[in-house]
């Protein structure tokens, strides 16, 4: 146990350096999801120019009369999934390429602990980015407590993305710009996630998809809760049987890039 | 111990499937306490078989042993009693200090972190880096990521080191520093495999060595044993000359030089012929002196009969 | 006379052809990135025109989608020449190539040579994006003014070149550029009139819209692409175009010259 928790420590540890060395990041992160939100309400600015009654139809497609609140509880959702997913997909490729997960290897250190412990601080720092992000909104009359359960909502909803960023980052180990699973997976989240349009706004076959995006359930949940108090417990019960879907499966697609390792030598860099 | 491994690389370019034998029934022992060379050119299967006996890959046949653990069996055993350095200007976190690299990696092998960072100071110290621990490791020279990836596998203590060419790129002044190191290791009792294809180094730190090329051994033996297998002495003439000769070496100030194997008792002859033909050809002779054959001498011999001499 | 030969022109023009051409082998060699780039671009279409499509009747999708692809295409031009570009001085230190560009006296040239990436890169998703919205959404992809086109497209790449140029300049020395470059590009755009045309802009952004070089050019390709209206009367808005676009390559040069100076004084740390 002692073990168990000194490895989790030792790349918590190192990755928290990581973060704390390039802080800039955290000030575009706090920044961005109202630079989106605001872009989404000048597109229905834009449109009332052009159709005065765009903020009806607006409320008529998604049944919200906060434009901005309504961006900006997906966008909230957004960047902290487009970083989790990024830093999980192109974790293995990364080492790789700094010649470190071979050191790794010639360790006695568990794989499946530091596969998913590299990139889990991540959470926890989109977490505190989204935490101060938000904090203005306290200001605008919601509740601490509402603030509190919304987050924890993101949190949950941001673990299955760190299972399917891993299983991006094993089944792309031959690909040397390891960074292409990284924008394959926000650009396919962004589609079909309904970040900044309601799920059913899609085309059928498109909300198959969405089906089995985690980050469909966390919008839809924490939206029903932003909006109308109530807490959708089939969508909670769906993103937990997925985080423990995609983060086996991102483990157990680990022994794909050790047996590469093993048998080809090809993903060392020396 | 390596017995007999086999290892082929295969590779598909386009349609045509390539197989390349990196390791053709490698085998070699190194004794507690000594420092082995695996000695070769590029490509010569030495990284190969230093992955294959720090178990991070598997051969296609054979078998090797550390410390008594089979690498093939028992890779968590294994993995408990090396120290690892691959290419030394990699293997480390960029935006990571010194010591925090290390102690990361002390971590990673069981110890606490109040352990760790005692431990990154006291080899940081040895390595002679304590100035530079809090730079990161992007802004370490080569010499200091040589340093940094030998403290490295001092971290846990192990008792076998395997290092992977530690001194390459390194300028002399830091290559010493390296090769000081080690001794001083070996003095402690510790058991290192020591690739290289720089035959002095080899010469000066290996108490044993083995010579590879093309995945095979070619010939093992201690310094003295490898020395003897050319038999003689070596006639050495250093000159400045326009003419090119087959056998001279160029060296990088200009000047040329002749390496001519003779049996002992037939030096002067060799080298008077050796001086006549020279001078009737305008060279300008520099130095002439007669010399036991180095490490360099015996493999260029070795590679002219490619047969296996273990 | 005899200094302008066409052999010593092409002498003096070499460091930029030779830029040209190893940019252009560069981005062919990144095929994983330009497969992931040709699957995404779609995606990223997709969104945008679902976010407008929120707030707008069926009937008038079809000529904001119009207008979208064109900003698709803009928003492309700009974001490859503030990365690429934006970041070249600061990649080139990195790598320890500036010293050996600035030995040679083309900076400038050597950075105005990347060029042929944006335009190689912008032709290639232009008419992808083209053919997407087209076989997609059906959207009427025909440029009213062609030549029109052409004229402010030259200029929309010389704008784009200034300020990226200037913009790899100011941040020579800082070490997170592309934080700032992740800052910085969305409210650029938005503001000069790059992702939704600068005369559908609320007031406030509309004065801004004015004072940034960046619209003019931008403004006049998409008027001669889908005959929107221009922010300014027409003439106005084509010698203002030609202007920035000047300015912005003169001002570039300066900004690049004080660059090498740093460099040569040695006032720029080393990264070795």
């Amino acid at each position: 146990m002692r073990r168990f928790l000194l490895e989790i420590s030792a790349h918590m540890y190192k990755e928290i350096k990581y973060i704390m060395r390039d802080p800039a990041w955290l000030v575009v992160f706090s920044i961005f999801p109202y630079v989106m939100a605001a872009m989404s309400c000048l597109m229905g600015i834009a449109s009332s120019y052009i159709s005065p009654d765009a903020f009806s139809e607006f409320q008529r497609n998604t049944g919200s009369s906060n434009a901005m609140l309504y961006f900006l509880t997906g966008y909230g959702i957004m960047f902290p999934s487009f970083l989790v997913v990024s830093v999980a997909s192109e974790n293995t490729g990364a080492e790789i390429a700094s010649g470190t997960l071979e050191q790794i290897f010639v360790s006695p250190a568990k794989r499946e602990l530091f596969i998913l412990f590299s990139s889990f601080p991540y959470i926890l720092v989109a977490m505190l980015g989204l935490i101060v992000s938000y904090a203005p909104l306290l200001l605008m009359g919601i509740s601490i407590l509402d603030f509190l359960i919304a987050m924890t909502m993101v949190f949950i909803g941001l673990l299955p993305l760190l299972g399917l960023g891993v299983l991006a980052s094993n089944l792309t180990i031959k690909v040397k710009e390891y960074w292409s699973a990284a924008n394959f997976l926000q650009a396919f989240l962004t589609l079909f996630s309904g970040f900044a349009y309601p799920i059913s706004f899609l085309p059928e076959w498109m909300r198959l998809v969405s089906h089995v995006l985690p980050t469909s359930y966390a919008v839809e949940l924490v939206r029903k809760y932003v909006e109308a108090h109530s807490i959708s417990y089939s969508n909670l019960y769906g993103i937990v049987l997925m985080a423990i879907a995609y983060i086996t499966a991102g483990v157990m697609s680990f022994r794909l890039v050790e047996k590469e390792g093993e048998r080809s030598g090809s993903i060392y860099s020396s | 111990m390596a017995r007999e491994l086999v290892k082929i690389y295969r590779t598909k370019k386009g349609r045509r499937k390539e197989e390349i034998r990196a390791l053709d029934g490698v085998s070699f022992k190194a004794e507690k306490g000594e420092i082995f060379g695996l000695l070769g050119p590029n490509g010569a299967g030495k990284t190969t078989t230093v992955k294959i006996l720090s178990t991070i890959l598997t051969p296609d046949s054979g078998e090797a042993f550390i410390d008594g653990k089979s690498v093939l069996k028992e890779k968590e055993d294994v993995r408990k009693v090396i120290g690892v350095t691959f290419t030394v200007e990699k293997g480390f976190y960029n935006k990571l200090t010194g010591k925090e690299n290390l102690i990361y990696f002390g971590v990673l092998r069981g110890m606490s972190f109040s352990d760790a960072r005692r431990r990154a100071d006291e080899l940081l110290d040895l390595v002679g880096l304590s100035d530079d621990k809090n730079r990161l490791f992007e802004e370490y020279s080569l010499g200091m990521r040589a340093k940094l990836a030998i403290a490295r596998t001092l971290m846990h203590d192990p008792p076998v080191l395997i290092l992977d060419e530690p001194t390459i790129g390194l300028d002399p002044i830091a290559a010493r520093n390296v090769r000081n190191l080690l001794a001083e290791l070996r003095k402690e009792g510790k058991t290192i495999l020591l690739t290289t294809h720089n035959m002095r180094e080899a010469e000066e730190l290996c108490d044993k060595i083995s010579m590879i090329d093309r995945g095979r051994i070619i010939l093992s033996g201690t310094v003295d044993e490898l020395k003897r297998f050319v038999g003689g002495k070596i006639v050495v003439i250093d000159f400045l000359a326009d003419i090119e000769m087959e056998n001279a070496i160029k060296k990088d100030n200009g000047v040329s030089e002749l390496r001519i194997e003779c049996d002992k008792g037939n030096e002067m002859d060799i080298m008077y012929e050796a001086l006549t033909y020279l001078r009737s050809k305008g060279a300008r002779v520099i130095k002439a002196q007669v010399e036991e054959p180095s490490l360099e001498d015996v493999f260029v011999k070795v590679m002219r009969k490619p047969q296996v001499v273990a | 006379m005899g200094a302008y030969t066409p052999r010593k022109l092409k002498e003096a023009l070499c460091p930029a052809l030779i830029s040209a051409w190893s940019e252009v082998m560069i981005y062919f060699r990144y095929r994983a990135s330009m497969v992931i780039g040709l699957i995404t671009t779609p995606m990223w279409v997709l969104f945008f025109v679902l976010n407008f499509n929120l707030f707008l009747p069926a009937a008038y999708r079809a000529a904001v989608q119009r207008s979208l692809m064109w900003s698709f295409i803009f928003l492309e031009m700009f974001s490859e020449a503030i990365w690429n570009l934006g970041m070249s001085l600061r990649r080139m230190k990195e790598m320890g190539i500036i010293e050996h560009v600035i030995a040679t006296g083309s900076l400038f040239l050597t950075l105005l040579g990347r060029l042929s990436r944006i335009i190689t890169d912008t032709v290639i998703y232009g008419f992808y994006m083209i053919l997407f919205f087209y076989i997609a959404l059906g959207v009427d992809i025909s440029i009213k003014s062609p030549v029109l086109f052409i004229v402010s497209a030259m200029m929309a790449l010389a704008s784009c070149f200034g300020f990226s140029s200037i913009f790899s300049s100011i941040s020579y020395g800082r070490r997170n550029v592309a934080a700032l470059i992740n800052i910085l590009q969305f409210p650029v755009m938005i503001a000069s009139g790059i992702i939704l045309p600068a005369w559908i802009l609320p007031p406030q952004l509309k004065i801004i819209a004015v004072a940034s070089p960046l619209t003019y050019p931008f403004d006049l390709m998409r008027s001669a692409a889908t005959g929107e209206p221009t922010l300014l009367d027409f003439h106005l808005e084509f010698l203002l175009s030609l202007l920035s676009a000047t300015f912005m390559l003169l001002l570039s040069k300066k900004f690049i010259d004080r660059v090498e100076k740093k460099e040569m004084k040695g006032e720029v740390p080393g990264t070795l």
